[in-house]
């Protein structure tokens, strides 16, 4: 199975590079499932559903510009 | 601009991704109230949510910085998406953030992911449908 990495936040704040990030890899999702987002008419949706039944593709935007 | 361009490129692929079995989501930030007219540039019929507080963007590891958004790399990209015809509208979200991709099984392991590294820096249809065949 491919994989590849992914960093975890960086708590240094917005303009810190993101060096420090190396080595941090992301392989679970169990830290996200209980978090949540909003849709359109603002109900709250736990992201952990999303792959409950299927796998799933989150695709983060920058913005909506 | 990238951000629709990218949104508009997987939902020319929707059907290829939705053949694997996954299902797909956009998430942005800002305001739920952006979610509509962002539906309506990009023509995606799929889930839309937004993270206001950015929370999920950290958690998930994507990056964040004023030079993230401003290098040369971006400009370059830039300037190969306005030649494309697509045009930056307001932004609307946080200008600093910058997106990326996961890819979960079912089981809830992260089978693949991207950290942009900047405007432009976007995961490939073709990547992602690589990433789902086996996690499918």
């Amino acid at each position: 199975m491919r994989r590849r990495r992914a960093h975890t936040a960086n708590p240094l704040g917005w303009l810190v590079p993101d060096l420090i990030r190396l080595g941090a890899v992301l392989t679970r999702a169990d830290d996200l499932a209980a978090m949540t987002v909003l849709d359109e008419h603002k109900q709250v949706i736990t992201l952990g559903s999303l792959w409950r039944d299927k796998p799933a593709v989150l695709v983060f935007v920058r913005h909506f510009g | 601009m990238h951000c629709r361009e990218h949104v508009v490129q997987l939902h020319h692929r929707i059907e290829e991704l939705h053949a694997t079995g996954a299902e797909i989501y956009v998430i942005g930030n800002g305001s739920p109230s952006f979610i509509d007219g962002f539906r309506e540039e990009t023509g995606w019929r799929g889930a839309i949510y937004v993270d206001p507080s950015l929370e999920v963007y950290k958690a998930a590891g994507l990056k964040r910085g004023v030079l993230k958004t401003f290098n040369l790399a971006a400009g370059i990209r830039s300037i190969g998406t306005l030649r494309r015809g697509i045009k930056q509208g307001r932004t609307q979200g946080d200008p600093w953030q910058q997106g990326g991709v996961l890819v979960i099984d079912r089981a809830g392991e992260i089978v693949w992911a991207h950290a942009s590294g900047g405007p432009g820096d976007n995961a490939t249809a073709d990547q992602i449908l690589t990433a789902l065949r086996p996690a499918a």
